[in-house]
């Protein structure tokens, strides 16, 4: 994936990051949970660390993309579209 | 949050000139309620806790906490034995009803807001709880606790304005709100007892449900007395506080830090995952967590080198510790002192300690899992082979403990208790010996080091689970043959989470994940579920859990009718 879609107003990792967590969910059998980029991903116990680390990878594999944790405020709430937005070229 | 505080405002001039004579060592303390007491004296115009962006002073929090003893202590509760339950989720109420509780000569038992409601109503029942502190956020989690109960409760709503409507229709149970909480006075507290409880706390049982750990305070001030006298905390430290209040490891964030006038942090929730902002906007001093928090921050590169120069400690307990993740912990936290505490809940929080050295030469020689090194002041830690006699140096054995750490066994359990607390015939000081299941060797360099379970307990991010109990659940909800592994078992020997199998069973995959939700706590539930036609039974008959675990190394097609992505197979391999 070219480097300059992160320029876009939508990070390519949202993508990645939804089809990582859909994917982690419906192995939970939590499959039907609804997917909001807004949602606090902690708040409601949709994912522990562990599941965090592994979305992160499955993204950064997916989209040439490496996650920078300086570009994220994890105290204001962990959400897809707050990670996707800390995806930068490596 | 600003009202409760304020309009529990009382003057201090008693306090202040309390303050200005000398007064004994907090540390010095019989119990851990009087050393907060102590403490929250002499200090108290000085901030005690950050909670949610609030800073708290000694004389407030005191405040709280004296206005919870009056109401449990006018209940006629307290004397040393008096179990008061502390339901939610680090909040200030949570921290103010364990304070509480111990300045009455209550036992507190902490309750896990985040734990299947089933679960924390037995262990109310089990921990014969007569009092229940509950902050306004966990109302609904404490009625279902509560509708479940047959023995009435005291309820304690400290920052609810009034009781809920709900109150009423649980007729048995007792309610005070804020309101109705009597007013703060230091004066009549009753004097501590070391014979006190101080806390009991419920861990994974491998008969299928938690047992329960009394530690009294005699146990846990040895322990305070030591780390007070190693890390030498002082008013100026800020301290992290980021362990659930039903993990034993919180009792050393809050009393070590209390009882020297420090400042705790309760790390955000959020803020758990990668607390580097955290840390470094308030400049924390003290650090203490589980090695798999540094792993997490490791991997989400929030663990870089020089980003903690504030810290001027760095604790690690409850699973092994990695030498990559230390040393990476070390380069982030340059002017720190690195430990690795060791122990069990049933000796007291940690009873071993270790301390990173600094010289590189010393540094390339140490195992890849790092040693715990040797027993606290007055404590004894012995390898003891299967014949009962202590292994000799570098010989493997199963790692017993002695001292005053070492608690009296499990709470109502004297057929656990006689198992795992015993004596030695070559020990000339008959003292009681904790047998802790771990495997461990005495070495000249590093004194011990952590060798794996003789058991099936599991350590999943700190959290110990016994995986009998697992399988428990699942074979009541499966009523078909049921088994749980720990998987994947990392370099480290680390475990990320447990994997359910089940045989012949007519149950779905979801209805036996909600099974599982309801009874266990979410680190214990199985992340995945396998089927298994030819159930394997080894010689005896049992369930063979070596070859359960071979059937995780071959692709999961072959093993589970469920779609399943080629990146999950391929990380059965390399992991």
């Amino acid at each position: 994936m070219p480097h300059d879609m992160t320029t876009l107003s939508g990070s390519p990792a949202l993508p990645l990051l939804s089809a990582a967590l859909a994917k982690r969910l419906r192995k939970d059998g939590r499959g039907s949970t609804k997917l909001d980029p807004d949602t606090d991903l902690i708040e409601y116990g949709l994912i522990d660390s562990q599941a965090l680390l592994d979305m992160i990878l499955e993204a950064e594999e997916g989209s040439g993309l490496q996650f920078d944790a300086e570009g994220m405020d994890f105290e204001s709430g962990v959400t897809l579209r707050r990670l996707a937005a800390a995806f930068a070229p490596a | 949050m600003d009202q409760y505080v304020s309009d529990a405002n009382i003057a201090w001039s008693a306090a202040k000139s309390d303050a200005a004579s000398p007064q004994p060592h907090a540390f010095s303390s019989d119990t851990v309620g009087e050393l907060f007491l102590r403490s929250a004296l002499r200090h108290a115009a000085r901030p005690a806790l950050w909670v949610d962006g609030d800073t708290i002073s000694y004389g407030d929090l005191l405040s709280l906490a004296v206005r919870i003893a009056h109401a449990l202590l006018g209940a006629g509760f307290g004397r040393g034995t008096t179990r008061c339950a502390v339901l939610g989720n680090r909040k200030l109420t949570d921290f103010a009803g364990i304070l509480g509780a111990s300045l009455a000569r209550c036992t507190y038992v902490p309750l896990n807001a985040r734990h299947p409601t089933q679960r924390l109503a037995q262990i109310m029942r089990d921990a014969e709880a007569q009092a229940l502190v509950v902050d306004h956020q966990h109302l609904d989690h404490a009625r279902a606790i509560l509708e479940a109960l047959p023995h009435p409760v005291l309820v304690l709503l400290p920052d609810s304005p009034t009781a809920p409507d709900w109150a009423i229709t649980t007729s048995r149970h007792l309610f005070f709100a804020r309101g109705d909480l009597p007013a703060p006075r230091i004066d009549q507290m009753p004097p501590g007892n070391p014979e006190d409880g101080g806390y009991l706390l419920f861990t994974s049982g491998s008969t299928g449900a938690p047992k329960g750990v009394l530690v009294r305070n005699r146990n846990a001030m040895p322990y305070l007395r030591s780390v007070a006298a190693r890390y030498a905390p002082s008013p100026d430290d800020r301290c992290t506080q980021l362990f659930d209040l039903t993990f034993d490891l919180s009792v050393h964030d809050l009393f070590l830090c209390w009882g020297a006038g420090a400042t705790l942090y309760r790390v955000p929730d959020n803020a758990r995952f990668a607390p580097r902002d955290f840390v470094r906007r308030h400049g924390l001093t003290m650090w203490f967590s589980v090695p798999s928090a540094a792993a997490t921050m490791l991997g989400l590169r929030a663990l870089r080198p020089g980003d903690f120069p504030s810290l001027r400690l760095g604790l690690f307990c409850g699973e092994a510790l990695p030498k990559r993740l230390a040393l990476a912990f070390a380069a982030a936290a340059p002017n720190a002192v690195i430990d690795n505490l060791y122990g069990p809940t049933e000796a007291t929080i940690a009873l071993t300690a270790w301390r990173l050295p600094h010289d590189p030469r010393a540094l390339e020689a140490l195992p890849e899992v790092l040693p715990i090194g040797d027993p606290l002041p007055n404590q004894a830690a012995l390898p003891v082979m299967a014949s009962g006699d202590p292994a000799p140096v570098d010989e493997e054995g199963e790692l017993c403990l002695a001292g005053s750490q070492v608690t009296d066994g499990y709470w109502r359990r004297p057929d656990l208790t006689r198992e795992r607390f015993v004596r030695f015939g070559w020990d000339t000081e008959d003292r009681v010996w904790y047998r802790t299941g771990d495997r461990a060797r005495l070495t000249p360099d590093h004194g011990l080091v952590f060798l794996g379970r003789l058991d099936r307990q599991v350590k999943i991010a700190g959290h110990r689970v016994e995986l009998q109990e697992v399988e428990a659940v699942l074979h009541r909800a499966a009523d078909a043959n049921a088994a749980a592994i720990a998987w994947p078992l990392g370099p480290d020997g680390l475990a990320r989470g447990i994997v359910g199998f089940v045989s012949g069973s007519a149950h779905t995959d979801d209805e036996l994940r909600q099974a599982c939700r309801d009874a266990l706590p979410l680190y214990a539930v199985p992340s995945d579920i396998r089927r298994v036609d030819d159930w394997p039974l080894n010689n005896s008959g049992k369930t063979d859990h070596g070859r359960l675990r071979a059937l995780l190394e071959t692709p999961p097609e072959e093993t589970s009718p469920e779609e399943t992505s080629p990146e999950e197979t391929s990380s059965c391999h390399t992991t």
